[in-house]
Formats: C-alpha cells, sequence, structure tokens
C-alpha cells in the first residue's frame, strides 16, 4: 500500500530518501482518530523527548490537529480507514493516511480559505493546508487512496533507537 | 489509553442559565455527546448556556461544527451561548488558527461566563 513519494528533497535525494525509509514502520491498523493521535503523541515523545519545549508542545498540538482530521475524513468519507503511518524525519513527521475511496476531495487542492458561512462545516481541510506541507493525494492501484503529508516539527529529533537519557 | 480521553459532558442547571462542562478530548466520535446536550440546552430555553471548555486539552474541528451550531440554534431562540475557559493549549490553537475565536462569545471562566450580559451577541 505504500508509495514512492515525489517532491522537493533538498540536498542528498537518495539519502535522505534511505534515512526516512529506514525509520518508516509497517501501517498500522488504528481505527479510530484517537488512536492515530495517541500513536503521534507517542512518537514525537520518543524521537524529540519526553519533555518537549515550548515550540515542541505547539507542534504537537499541530501534529494531532492534522492527524485527527484526516484519519476522521478516512473513516466518515473515505469509506473506511485502511491504514495508517506515522514516521519521523528531518524537521518533522511524515504522514500517511490510507483509505478505501476512490474519491478525490476538491478541498484537498483548496486554497485553503475558511468557510464563508460560519456553517461549521469544511474547516478540516483548510486546517489541514494551514498545518501541514508537502500534501498530496494518491490513488492506489488497488483501489482507494493515500493522502500523505509532513507536518513540520521544530527541533532536531534524537538518534532513533529508543529513549535517550532522562532529562 | 485514549479511551479516557475521549470526552465526558454533564450539565447541569443555574441561577444565570444552563451549564455544560466537557472534559476529555473532542473529536468526531465525541463530538455528539455535546451536540445532544447543546440541544437540550437549547430546548431549556434558557436565557444563557455557558459551555466550560476548561477541561479540554484537545478538539478538532468536529467541536466547531457543534458549537457553531449550537450558536446558531440559541441565537433563533435568542438565548446566549458563551464558551467558557480558561482555554487549554489544544483548544485555543483551533480556534486560532481556523480564525473562528471571533465567532464566539468567550469569557475567562464559569463565573464571568455567568456574568456575560445577554445585550453582547451582535455578532
Amino acid at each position: 500500500m505504500r508509495q514512492d513519494e515525489r517532491g522537493d528533497r533538498g540536498a542528498g535525494p537518495e539519502r535522505q530518501e534511505r534515512q526516512e525509509l529506514a525509520g518508516r514502520p509497517e501501517p498500522l491498523t488504528v481505527a479510530t482518530a484517537a488512536l492515530a493521535r495517541e500513536y503521534a503523541r507517542d512518537l514525537v515523545r520518543e524521537r524529540w523527548g519526553p519533555v518537549l519545549d515550548r515550540a515542541g508542545q505547539e507542534d504537537l498540538i499541530d501534529l494531532q490537529l492534522v492527524v485527527s482530521e484526516l484519519v476522521t475524513n478516512a473513516v466518515r468519507h473515505g469509506a473506511g480507514l485502511a491504514g495508517f503511518e506515522a514516521w519521523a524525519v528531518p524537521g518533522g513527521v511524515r504522514l500517511a493516511v490510507h483509505d478505501n475511496s476512490d474519491v478525490v476531495p476538491e478541498a484537498a487542492y483548496g486554497s485553503g480559505a475558511l468557510p464563508l458561512e460560519h456553517r461549521g462545516n469544511g474547516y478540516g481541510w483548510p486546517l489541514v493546508i494551514r498545518l501541514a506541507r508537502e500534501i498530496s493525494v494518491v490513488r492506489r492501484p488497488d483501489g482507494g487512496k493515500t493522502v500523505s503529508v509532513l507536518v513540520p516539527f521544530r527541533g532536531a529529533p534524537r538518534p532513533s533507537g529508543g529513549a535517550g537519557p532522562a532529562r | 489509553m485514549p479511551d479516557e480521553r475521549e470526552a465526558a459532558v454533564t450539565w447541569s442547571e443555574r441561577p444565570h442559565g444552563y451549564l455544560v462542562r466537557v472534559a476529555g478530548d473532542v473529536d468526531a466520535e465525541s463530538a455528539p455527546r455535546l451536540r445532544t446536550v447543546l440541544d437540550a440546552a437549547a430546548r431549556a430555553a434558557r436565557p444563557r448556556t455557558v459551555v466550560d471548555l476548561s477541561r479540554v486539552p484537545f478538539a478538532d474541528s468536529a467541536i466547531l461544527h457543534v458549537l457553531l451550531g449550537a450558536q446558531q440554534a440559541h441565537r433563533d431562540l435568542g438565548a446566549l451561548l458563551v464558551l467558557a475557559g480558561p482555554l487549554q493549549d489544544g483548544v485555543a490553537r483551533l480556534l486560532d488558527v481556523t480564525g473562528t475565536a471571533g465567532f464566539f462569545v468567550l469569557a475567562a471562566d464559569v463565573a464571568s461566563a455567568m456574568e456575560v450580559p445577554a445585550a453582547m451577541t451582535d455578532r
């Protein structure tokens, strides 16, 4: 169910791609947005430290918002969540949310403009567009689609391999 | 476990209005509980409903849908909906990024929410 990623890589694209793929776990079979958020929190605490500075706390909120919106979209509008992936990379957390629908939401390609009417619908994608980068929506050959994003996280992640020394 | 973080919604009648308290994370799974209670609050036809969000660590856009709908329902009935803080960082961030803070009547806490003049609904 994985898609090869395209897009800007910066210097050393091969090396960075190997680093990123090395950190990429198998898709999880989380069933709810709440579980996906919990996984994201655990991931951040493991890679950026059990104690986050102010910037880290703010970025963790943004990450949970993006995770929650994307997973909820898959469950509610994507004919079900088919898989959820989150992994740390230099500069942030990459997410890949797999669902069972071929329908590509137009709002994903929107400007992120907020709904003009105060009705309450339609804040999900504007939130994602405002908080995430490198948003891609790719149909999978076996059906369904994958929404991939990068959510920036300030500060360098600790080397992978588990928890570092307690602070 | 995330189940422990999912929002619980309680409500009570107070001298100056209906008080709805939310504790825990609010997303599409738990927002319907809040909607049900806010529907009942609007029907209770008290002049004011206060929604205490001070115990909500995190909420996504589902809460906006519920709160904006509830605000409109209250407005239609001539009642006031007030959100009470102090807001935790997660909720403050949501309102900030979506630019929706200005759509609501926000009070620093439940006590001051109960005192907000009903005339301040011109939004």
